[in-house]
């Protein structure tokens, strides 16, 4: 377990690592001068020159590629991202600690709601295999992957906001605002969810310790919770902890269809404003987030399943 | 500091210099003799002969002021109620006396940039801005230039200086006397560009400004500058103390002035909140707090105030929403106006083929832009002939070469220039395919469907329109620099604060000269324009440029919108009607909730 | 995973001696007409695959089924809801929608199927060899991976395009750039478990070199799944490629796209929503045609019915 966990960590370390360099990249390959890319228009005709300087000094640029990237990688360990050009001199960490609430509250809403009727009705549906049940959640799941999101979110809107008028169209400022938003983003993470829940608990009644379980007389409500649940969570929450990163990428859609002041929204206005140090942090602050996702379901798995907890 | 599109000039250089009224449609009118009434009422105590300004040689309406030939004609060119009258000359329409109490809530389309007088350029920002400061004088929502932090005003006939006498006893937001020293702190700061100073030209020629007296303002010039009045002495007021202290970059997110409001709380892309100043000079507001949120798209704008979350959106919604909201007249209060802003497309005129003049001629002739009024903006705007609005009747001139839609008479020019069409359809020159690329904004709601209509018609006659969605600040900053082949926004060339002058926009070296237009007349001409202290004999000069833009097409310019403003219905204290909605919400110390 | 109940096929014991190994991965290769036999029971594919071949149609030759140009802006219709002669009514500036809607399929059908090969192409190469090889060459081309994977997709995308600039080559590109990275794990994945297979095993006993043993062992049993993949693959691309040009960073006007007819739509949500319905139902149906036959593939091809 233990080698497991250090070779694990490594891992980790070296893709953050990657991530950081891929970041960091990014300024260089925009086409332009990096310090007047990073001061934005707003910069460029309100700095002085030395004020100018001082930024190039600042973020190192003023020196060498490799050492450039220390400096920078030393100010974003501490938390420094910089300052948004659009929101003058606020800086982006501020803004995104504050978009971060509202981002957190929807996808965990979302990821909650999912797994909430997903795992349920995978299980159903594996265990009454071919029942008409199982056919329901089977179409419901197929279609919850192929219709797009902000489809589903525009119908929405012009079914329940507009044309009933029992939600607000736009924004959170009431709590009937989250409605729409985590529905929508629950609906693919339940869809896929679904299925792999039913393909899992079909694998596990197939297994030989459930025959031998039944045949021993065990009370088959019994064999189910002891036996077939368990072990066909376990595959299932290592998804769940893989599809963090889709989740993240649900949000961003969803939240510009739906004017959610969250990270999502931030994000695409920054992009649209080319507001370059919040998006540079918001891509390093999610790709971050991801992977310590994936760490810790790679941990917790690893932690659950025995064949790796003895080595 | 960004000028973002869809400007703010417009929203607030969008003031007419004139006491003409021009009326669009359903617009709420302004009696031309109740003006005059107002400015005889006001005019009358002053020794100095009034707002003689504008239209007098056409036998203009309201200078029903004398004007005493014995004392020195005023300079400005707009109508200035130069004294005496402290009050503000809108009438209160609101039924009852003023509640004290309510937040109210606008919306806003862009983020806040900043909060100093260095940021009025654009109009949301404008918006709140003036609830924080004051300026010596300020353009009320008649473009009637009204003494604010100057109880009195006079400017020598030749135009060489201003005095302004300071009204007593005003307080800044710390507690602080405001003094003349204010007055000269601020306007040296900003007459100088190499503070970052955007508003420098405002004060261009200016000398000296002598604060000895500190209720008095005596400001100088080395050769006049027509724009001053209108530009120069409405530029808002800084606690100059604090503002060296702290540096320009500090004050615009923490400004300090006189204003109604102080400021409460500033996130720029969320909202932005002010609140009451009790010892505002002229009164406390009614209100207490003023919130600016930031709602990007317009059709979200018009849920907002039909939910009732906004009491009023500070921009401009889709034109069929704002004609929607204009009958709705019993949920809202409607202010229609028109723009100064030119809605137009920027050419880059060092490409070969924006380069001859027949082909930008051609161009004017193959759009039906009557159509692109009546369909895209559902009849809310008014073809524009030149680069000043039709509204801005002292110096508008209609004698202008026009291009009417003729399909015909544009394939011809093309022709007769060199352009013939290819085997593809489309006209090419020496090997150059007569094709370019229009960057319009991303998310425009309101103008991509013109850009794509506009499209079509280009395609009609063998040119090749592209269009690509870009950033804003990406646009405005590659358009003067020669990196983008056009684009499409709405922008004033000449008409801000109704001051007819265009330098920052066709002067061959100006910041924002987006179609790279060089014409050495054009430069002389504005020049010229801006140093004559006379009305009269400014006039012809205007007429002369516009008679240029006209034909030498620097730009495709499209139309004028009607400017909406809508109120919800319990704001109270609203004037009865406005010819410049967008300068409605400096009065918002006077507004309050039935 | 079916999608109406069907029995699986039993599996029958096969005795594992040298002979039987060989005859297995021939009676393996010879599988496909046999898979194709499968196939066609499984109705709902085959409801996907005509459907598809509808939409190859239409992308080919859309000038023949389209009523009106879809360029062709008549702006005094514009919005106007349907009628007999416009079914699918007129969108915000008063170019058909129903013809719009078929000139659409070109650039779905495009970007899904050169995006998606991209993407599987490097995918597969990737994987395959970081599967086959191990070692340290697995472990760089997995951090590789991994670090693409962490990057939240849409995010990616809307990153590359604002910096290249929107257009239907950028879009393709993009796209297929930053998705190939799931298919590396998959195919990784399943050349892995390919590599401990007997035959396998035996074929490196006997001395054939890596690329006998690629050629003529490996890529013709990965195949199968490749091409399942590939087919579920598609469907997450056209919906990503909608998604791009929701945001305005996909294909540009006067170009017909599913996606650019949503972004309109969403502008005129109030006045006009009847543009809204038409281009999110023919994303969903394009989608939901792959994914069905990708289940009816995977059914086909692998009868063991991995999930």
């Amino acid at each position: 377990m233990l080698r497991y966990v250090i070779r694990r960590l490594l891992q980790g370390f070296i893709v953050v690592f990657l991530i950081s360099i891929a970041t960091f990249g990014i300024l260089h390959l925009t086409p332009g001068d990096p310090v007047l890319i990073l001061i934005g228009e707003t910069g460029r005709t309100q700095l002085t020159p030395q004020q100018i300087q001082q930024v190039r000094h600042y973020w190192g640029l003023d020196r060498p590629l490799y050492q450039q990237y220390f400096t920078w990688l030393g100010h974003m360990a501490k938390g420094d991202f910089g300052e948004s050009v659009i929101q003058v001199g606020t800086p982006v960490r501020t803004i995104i600690w504050r978009a971060a609430p509202v981002t957190l509250k929807l996808n965990a809403m979302a990821l909650i709601l999912a797994i909430a009727i997903a795992i349920p009705a995978g299980i159903l549906a594996g265990i009454k295999q071919y029942s008409f049940f199982d056919y329901f959640s089977n179409v419901g799941a197929t279609f919850g992957v192929s219709v797009p999101s902000f489809w589903i979110a525009l119908m929405a809107i012009i079914i329940f906001a507009l044309k009933l008028g029992w939600l607000p169209p736009y924004g959170v400022d009431s709590w009937k605002g989250y409605i729409a938003p985590v529905l929508v983003l629950s609906l693919e993470q339940m869809a896929i969810i679904t299925r792999l829940m039913r393909s899992t608990t079909i694998e596990t009644l197939g297994q030989d310790y459930v025959r031998t379980a039944r045949a021993k007389g065990v009370a088959e409500s019994n064999v189910l919770s002891r036996h077939v649940v368990r072990n066909s969570l376990l595959p299932v929450i290592t998804v769940i902890g893989y599809r963090i990163a889709f989740l993240l990428s649900g949000t961003i859609i969803i939240e510009t269809v739906f004017a959610v002041p969250g990270i999502g929204q931030l994000f695409v206005n920054s992009v649209y404003h080319l507001d370059y140090q919040v998006v540079q942090a918001v891509v390093f602050v999610l790709s971050v987030l991801v992977v310590l996702a994936n760490l810790a379901t790679d941990l917790v798995y690893a932690y659950i399943d025995p064949r790796i907890r003895l080595t | 500091m960004d000028r973002f599109l869809n400007r703010a000039s417009e929203a607030m250089h969008d003031q007419v210099s004139t006491r003409r009224q021009f009326v669009k449609r359903s617009a709420i009118f302004l009696s031309i003799p109740v003006v005059g009434a107002l400015l005889t009422a006001c005019g009358g105590s002053s020794n100095k002969s009034t707002s003689a300004s504008t239209g007098s040689s056409s036998g203009g309406t309201g200078s029903t002021a004398a004007s005493s030939p014995a004392t020195p004609e005023v300079i400005p060119t707009v109508a200035v109620n130069t004294g005496g009258n402290g009050t503000p000359t809108t009438s209160s329409g609101g039924a009852g006396t003023p509640k004290q109490g309510g937040d109210m809530v606008v919306v806003g389309h862009q983020e806040l940039a900043g909060l100093s007088p260095n940021d009025v350029g654009p109009g949301d920002q404008w918006v709140m801005i003036t609830q924080i400061h004051n300026g010596l004088l300020e353009q009320d929502e008649n473009f009637v230039l009204q003494p604010t932090l100057a109880k009195t005003f006079e400017a020598a006939a030749d135009g060489l200086s201003y005095t302004f006498k300071l009204v007593d006893g005003v307080k800044f937001h710390d507690g602080t006397a405001f003094t003349a020293d204010d007055v000269k702190y601020t306007y040296t700061f900003y007459s100088d560009a190499s503070n970052g100073s955007l508003i420098a030209s405002y004060f261009a020629n200016m000398d000296t400004v002598d604060a000895s007296d500190p209720t008095t303002v005596v400001v100088k010039m080395k050769a006049p500058n027509a724009a001053f009045a209108a530009l120069g002495s409405t530029t808002f007021i800084v606690q100059s103390k604090y503002h060296q202290q702290v540096g320009e970059k500090t004050y615009r997110t923490k400004p300090i002035g006189t204003g109604p409001f102080k400021l409460k709380e500033f996130i720029s892309a969320d909202h932005t909140t002010v609140e009451r100043f009790d010892d505002h000079f002229r009164g406390a507001p009614h209100l207490n707090t003023f919130t600016q949120k930031l709602v990007a798209e317009p059709s979200v704008r018009k849920i907002a105030l039909e939910t009732g979350q906004a009491d009023s959106s500070v921009w401009t919604l889709l034109a069929q929403d704002d004609l929607e909201l204009t009958k709705d007249t019993a949920k809202f209060t409607s202010f229609v106006s028109v723009s100064t802003a030119v809605n137009h497309f920027p050419i880059n005129n060092t490409l070969p083929f924006f380069a001859q003049k027949e082909c930008r001629q051609a161009m004017m002739h193959a759009i039906d832009r009557q159509k692109v009024i009546d369909t895209v903006f559902h009849g809310a705007a008014v073809v524009a002939t030149s680069n000043l609005a039709p509204n801005l009747a002292a110096w508008y001139n209609k004698d202008v070469t026009l291009y009417d839609y003729d399909v015909d008479k544009a394939k011809t020019m093309l022709d007769s220039a060199g352009w013939t069409v290819g085997s593809d359809g489309i006209r090419a020159k020496g090997g150059q395919r007569f094709s370019f690329t229009c960057a319009v904004l991303s998310g425009d709601q309101a103008r991509k469907p013109e850009a794509e209509l506009v499209q079509q018609y280009m395609k009609a006659v063998g040119i090749e329109m592209k269009i690509q969605e870009q950033p804003a600040t990406q646009i405005l900053q590659n358009l003067p620099l020669g990196k983008l082949d056009a684009s499409l926004f709405n922008w004033t060339y000449g008409g801000a604060n109704g001051e007819p002058d265009a330098s920052d926009t066709l002067k061959s070296d100006a910041g924002s000269n987006f179609s790279s237009y060089k014409n050495p007349q054009m430069d002389q001409l504005l020049a010229q324009g801006l140093a004559e202290p006379n009305v009269d004999k400014r006039k012809p000069i205007y007429d002369q440029i516009q008679k240029i833009v006209a034909d030498d097409v620097p730009f495709i310019y499209m139309m004028y919108w009607n400017w909406f403003n809508h109120f919800s219905k319990r704001v109270q204290g609203l004037p009865k009607s406005a010819l410049n909605g967008s300068q409605l919400y400096n009065k918002a110390y006077l507004w309050w909730f039935a | 995973m079916n999608l109406i109940g069907r029995k699986k096929p039993k599996e029958t014991a096969v005795a594992m001696t040298p002979s039987t190994l060989l005859a297995g991965e021939r009676a393996h290769r010879s599988g496909w007409s046999r898979g194709w036999t499968r196939f066609k029971r499984y109705k709902p594919a085959i409801a996907g695959l005509v459907f598809l071949c509808i939409l190859a149609v239409l992308a080919i030759i859309p000038g023949v089924f389209a009523p009106y140009d879809p360029t062709l802006a008549n702006p005094d219709l514009l919005g106007s809801p349907p009628s007999w002669s416009h079914p699918l009514g007129f969108d915000e500036i008063g170019r058909d929608e129903l013809s719009r809607i078929i000139y659409g399929t070109r650039v779905a059908l495009i970007v899904a199927l050169l995006a998606t090969a991209m993407a599987v192409t490097i995918g597969v190469l990737v994987g395959a060899a970081a599967g086959y090889f191990g070692g340290w060459v697995d472990s760089v081309l997995s951090r590789l991976v991994d670090t693409i994977m962490a990057f939240p997709t849409i995010a990616l995308l809307i990153a590359l395009v604002a910096v290249v600039g929107p257009s239907l080559k950028t879009t393709i590109i993009v796209i297929g750039a930053t998705v190939w990275a799931a298919y590396a794990r998959v195919a990784r994945g399943d050349v892995l478990s390919l590599r401990e297979r007997d035959f396998i095993v035996a074929a490196r006993a006997v001395g054939a070199n890596h690329t006998r043993i690629i050629v003529r062992h490996i890529v013709p049993n990965i195949a199968g799944p490749i091409i399942v993949l590939s087919t579920l693959a598609v469907g997450g691309i056209i919906i990503l490629e909608a998604a791009l040009s929701f945001l305005g960073l996909g294909v540009q006007p006067p170009t017909a796209d599913w996606g650019s007819m949503l972004a309109s739509a969403r502008a005129y949500i109030q006045t006009y929503p009847h543009i809204a319905i038409a281009p999110g139902v023919m994303i969903s149906l394009t989608v939901l045609a792959f994914n069905l036959i990708g289940d009816g593939l995977r059914d086909a091809l692998d009868p063991r019915g991995r999930d």
